[in-house]
């Protein structure tokens, strides 16, 4: 049950968030010119790392803004959490 | 009522005025308020308890806390029966009534016991080798029945259970002297603590050890420290509450226990607390040695036998012999010495014998055989005799031994730290070679760097010393947590300590002497066991837990589990650091499904949503059902008529007369912005951008897959308002993708969501009359087939309901006849209802049901998402070819569609059928299947027999459905065969003259 910082209603428990997996991944800007092989990659191909893992998440039972956040998957630590249209703040190794 | 021959005339911290009478086994016998169950059937002399698992051998009471594995019984009666109860844990209360489980047909006399006579036959893991031939199942209910403990409570709970959440700067996990000492420095900052034991006194060890702190008796100590936390208002003191869980960021979980006895109460209350530090002063747990036939009763932890002697005043024992590797044993011959029970010898396996301890007991006339093991027991149901030779002199089972008789034998092996919650969260233990036991890593990772373990939790086994810890760590807390520096009083001071030799161990007695070596008492796994398992390869400690079953039963291992991986080392020449510790994962200790259901439970158990009508459908007699989380009705019986009788008499008034339905819980999703048209034309599979205001459109949604996540219809209200009616089911779900899809991949559309369903009450008014319904609650609209046709919408106002409010008109129709969805707000619903009842009963109106309508939109054969269709069907599948071709822009599942295999000619497709028996009902789910192979090709997704059509109607999906039109398919109903021709959907008014007028 981990504690997150919700940029909008400070820290609340995670049973209040939804996880919405790997962030940075952009719909193709034009997807009829997109190869089969690539529009899998967009739809499934996530890293799955040990350690540091760049999110999205959503306040679903709150404020239901979407953010982005800095996790350490193995730890749990919460290295940093930054708005949905930021890209991740550096030094975060 | 019989003598309590074992109780001490005086000590103890029982009340002896107040007696309780208790049963065991039907035996009447009587203890004090203060006792156990254990301590009580001690001091009434009770030595047999139970029976083990696996061979049913006796067990006795073992230890005198939560890691007790022997005497585990049952408490009640009925259907409050309470099964695999620690009797060390059990408070006693009057009328408490106790029996052994797992014994047939007695404890003393239990058959069970026949299977030790078998257990060559059943080594571990025997049911992966055996008891195979001819089949498994023969044996399976046999063994089944012997391997169960008790069965589980089968009555209703009649206890409630509470919730709690907390926040608190400290948390203190144990409030013995270090926890205590910990707590008296912190609290004078003002932050929150919280101090939980699982004991109902504070205490600790201090509760039996005889200590002196600060020139008072160590009970007298605790009791000043916990008036003075007691008074300060950021205190919180937990009592009979056990932490049993530790989980990120500080959360921990802990269960306390109120009730004694009497059932219909508040019976535990689970403790969510949110902590930013935590001291983890959970003391350490006594392991005992291992030796031949170590497991009669009467055999017993020496630390225990001080608790049940100094706490208790209860004496297990008359005549004892104690057996270790440690000086801490000693103080057990001494406290049994001083209280009267004869100490025939101490057996110690080390060679030392100097020291200040050795010569206090030499004193009092005990003997000391240093540099001596145990090699054999003897006693069935208590022990009476051990034998015992010179360590070392293994290989000669004919070398010189010493018979002493006995009943009591205190048994240490040493201490094992209590870390399991610093290991949940993460932390790391090493083994410490001269404790021989697992500690903490000096260095923490990030997950349990807020987590402390001092004390004898942190391998500190001096009672000074751990009071200087626990102190030193409560001012430590408050600095990091305040920055500030703290100026507490100083560290309490207990009396010198006399144990001074360091331990030796000593986890088993070499071959080849008899007796098997017992190492976990519950599930009866030996030394031998372990081997055999190392020799079969399973030499890792988490393949050897698993394997074995060691430390998966009701102690989870709390005794046998260091013990375990040291004879796994010693079995494949690793040294202990190598062979490591299993994962620990919560709960500590056992959790009641009561306590973590909390009062959900009955009617809370899951979410209901209700309607705003709800009353009135419960008041006119509607079946409530769960649809998607709501509360809808199947139909409305009238005067006693069957359900089919109910349903078939709706859907003909829904095809001639004029119903009305709830369908309030239809998705009102307001979609407003310059952005909203060209937003909602990546949405849908439709063109959007193409609906002119006033009017409404059918359409359907997928997820990025190509598959069918909801359909339902959007209507244009303004040009840049769009109501999305998305289904009951799909509705939060939509909602929720459209946040999504707006605020993280295209944040430059200017569109607004808002969910307003719930704000608005649907009330549908169907049927060829419908209109003359619908007309007389708006007389001033023009709702003629011209002005206002099938597929628009209107917004105005009521008046005098019996204010003004607002409503809007959609002409949609899931039943194929004239349709009408009005929507007032929410809290006007009854209102508005009332006046369409009144205006609908020149024409007989009638409430329609979720049946009725489901047999009415089957004779037009349109699709229901989720029916119809499953979490692999694509609007190809469902006959959207020719639309999607139509459409050029992008939309969210396009691409997918574009997929070889989404193009695939042979995918299931939606097809209507019908049968050729007319009268025979095809139900939901059938297979369809090949002639001649008898595959599977297809299934049977809605079905009915249709009042409209007189016959047997069916949809179904098929391999190639869209291209065996006309063709005979054969259905499998339960091995019978029936035949049935594909036919196009939409068997009633195929048309839509009716839909339109």
């Amino acid at each position: 049950m981990m504690q997150i910082d919700c940029p909008w209603c400070g820290p609340r428990n995670q049973d209040e968030f939804r996880c919405g997996g790997q962030a940075h991944i952009h719909r193709p800007e034009q997807p009829e010119d997109v190869s089969d092989q690539a529009w899998a990659e967009y739809q499934f191909s996530r890293i799955n790392p040990c350690g540091l893992h760049l999110e999205r998440w959503q306040h679903l039972f709150g404020c239901a803004q979407w953010f982005h956040m800095a996790r350490d998957t193995f730890t749990h630590e919460i290295r940093a959490i930054y708005q949905i249209d930021e890209d991740s703040p550096g030094g975060l190794e | 009522m019989t003598q309590t021959p074992a109780r001490l005339n005086h000590g103890g911290l029982i009340d002896r005025n107040k007696p309780l009478n208790f049963t065991f086994n039907g035996q009447a016998y009587t203890g004090f308020e203060g006792d156990t169950l254990a301590s009580a059937l001690i001091a009434n002399g009770v030595s047999l308890t139970a029976r083990s698992f696996r061979y049913h051998r006796p067990r006795g009471i073992f230890s005198a806390g939560f890691e007790e594995s022997q005497a585990l019984v049952c408490i009640g009666e009925g259907q409050h029966k309470e099964p695999n109860v620690r009797a060390t844990l059990q408070l006693l209360y009057e009328g408490l009534h106790a029996t052994s489980q797992n014994t047939v047909p007695s404890l003393k006399w239990d058959m069970g016991s026949l299977t030790g006579w078998f257990s060559r036959f059943l080594p571990v893991g025997f049911y992966y080798k055996t008891f195979m031939w001819p089949h498994w199942k023969w044996y399976e209910g046999f063994i089944r029945r012997m391997a169960s403990v008790a069965p589980a409570t089968s009555g209703h709970d009649p206890d409630f259970y509470n919730k709690q959440h907390a926040h608190c700067e400290l948390l203190i996990i144990g409030a013995g002297p270090t926890g205590l000492a910990a707590a008296l420095a912190a609290a004078q900052s003002g932050l929150r603590v919280i101090l939980a034991d699982d004991q109902p006194e504070f205490g600790g060890s201090l509760l039996w050890d005889q200590a002196r702190i600060d020139e008072k008796k160590g009970t007298e100590w605790v009791n000043q420290i916990t008036s003075k936390l007691a008074k300060l208002e950021n205190v919180t003191l937990l009592q009979r509450t056990m932490v049993v869980a530790a989980w990120d960021h500080g959360y921990f979980t802990a269960v306390q226990k109120h009730r004694i006895g009497e059932h219909g109460k508040i019976s535990q209350t689970l403790w969510k607390i949110r902590s930013a530090q935590t001291i983890l002063a959970s003391g350490a747990i006594e392991r005992p040695l291992i030796f031949p036939d170590n497991d009669r009763p009467g055999i017993m932890l020496a630390g225990a036998v001080r608790q049940y002697i100094n706490r208790y005043a209860a004496s297990p024992g008359q005549r004892a012999v104690i057996y270790t590797n440690n000086d801490s044993a000693y103080l057990c011959a001494l406290d049994l010495h001083a209280r009267g029970t004869t100490v025939a010898a101490i057996v110690d396996v080390r060679q030392d014998s100097q020291g200040e301890l050795t010569r206090r007991v030499r004193e009092l006339g005990i003997i000391v055989h240093s540099g001596h093991e145990i090699t054999g027991t003897h006693g069935y149901f208590r022990i009476r005799q051990v034998e015992i030779r010179p360590v070392g002199s293994s290989g000669n089972s004919g070398s010189r031994y010493i018979r002493i008789q006995c009943d009591l034998l205190c048994t240490s092996g040493g201490w094992n730290p209590s870390l399991h919650l610093l290991s949940q969260a993460g932390g790391k233990l090493e083994y410490n070679e001269k404790l021989a036991c697992f500690v903490p890593r000096e260095q923490q990772a990030f997950l349990a760097s807020t987590i402390q373990a001092t004390g004898s939790a942190n391998g500190c086994f001096d009672l000074n010393t751990c009071l200087a810890q626990g102190h030193q760590l409560g001012r430590s807390a408050v600095e990091e947590l305040t920055g500030k520096n703290v100026s507490a009083d100083k560290a309490p001071i207990a009396e010198g300590s006399v144990l001074t030799r360091d331990i030796k161990p000593h986890w088993q007695t070499p071959p080849p002497y008899k007796g098997r070596q017992w190492v976990d008492y519950l599930h009866d796994i030996t030394t031998q066991s372990i081997k055999t398992a190392a020799l079969e390869g399973f030499i890792s400690v988490e393949h050897l837990k698993r394997y074995t079953t060691i430390g998966m039963a009701a102690d989870q291992g709390k005794i046998s589990s260091v013990n375990a991986l040291a004879i796994l080392g010693q079995s494949t020449e690793r040294q202990i650091t190598e062979v490591g510790t299993t994962t620990f994962r919560p709960p500590f200790h056992p959790v009641t499904l009561g306590a973590l259901a909390g009062r959900e439970t009955g009617s809370r158990a899951w979410v209901r949503r209700f309607l705003p009508l709800h009353d009135w459908h419960i008041e006119t007699g509607g079946v409530m059902e769960d649809h998607s989380g709501w509360q809808r009705a199947a139909y409305y019986p009238q005067d006693n008529e069957t359900e089919a009788s109910a349903i078939r008499r709706e859907v003909l008034s829904a095809r001639h007369g004029v119903t009305l339905f709830d369908s309030s819980s239809l998705g009102k999703l307001e979609v407003r912005g310059p952005d909203a048209s060209r937003f909602l034309n990546r949405m849908y599979i439709n063109n959007v951008e193409t609906l002119k205001t006033g009017r409404v459109r059918y359409g359907m949604m997928l997820n990025e897959n190509g598959v069918i996540i909801d359909d339902g219809v959007f209507a244009r209200l303004e040009d840049d308002f769009f109501l999305v009616s998305a289904s009951s089911a799909g509705t939060a779900e939509i909602a929720i993708a459209f946040e999504e899809w707006l605020q993280t991949e295209w944040p430059e559309l200017d569109v607004l969501i808002h969910n307003a369903t719930t704000q608005w009450a649907t009330l549908t008014v169907g049927g060829p009359k419908s209109r003359d319904v619908i007309t007389a609650l708006l007389p001033d609209v023009d709702l003629s087939a011209e002005s206002f046709p099938h597929m628009s919408a209107l917004e105005g106002e009521i008046e005098n309901l019996p204010r003004n409010i607002p409503w809007r008109l959609m002409r949609v129709s899931f039943t194929g006849e004239v349709s009408f969805e009005l929507s007032v707000p929410a809290n006007y619903a009854l209102a508005a209802w009332e006046q369409l009842l009144q205006a609908g009963k020149p024409f007989n109106i009638t409430p329609l049901g979720m049946e009725a309508l489901d047999v009415l939109r089957t004779e037009k054969g349109f699709l229901e998402v989720g029916v119809d269709t499953d979490i692999s069907t694509s609007p190809l599948d469902v006959g959207w070819a020719v639309p999607i071709a139509k459409k050029k822009a992008d939309f969210i599942g396009k691409r997918s569609l574009a997929r070889p295999n989404d193009k695939r000619e042979d995918r299931l497709q939606l097809v209507g059928l019908k049968p050729s028996n007319m009268k025979q009902f095809i139900p939901v789910g059938s297979h369809i299947i090949t002639r001649e192979g008898l595959k599977p090709e297809g299934h049977v997704t809605s079905s009915c027999i249709s009042p409209a059509l007189g016959h047997s109607i069916a949809m179904a999906m098929l391999e190639s459905g869209q291209a065996r039109q006309g063709e005979m398919i054969v259905i499998d109903v339960d091995k019978q065969h029936f035949d049935a021709e594909v036919v196009p959907l939409g068997f009633y008014d195929p048309k839509g003259q009716r839909i339109n007028a």
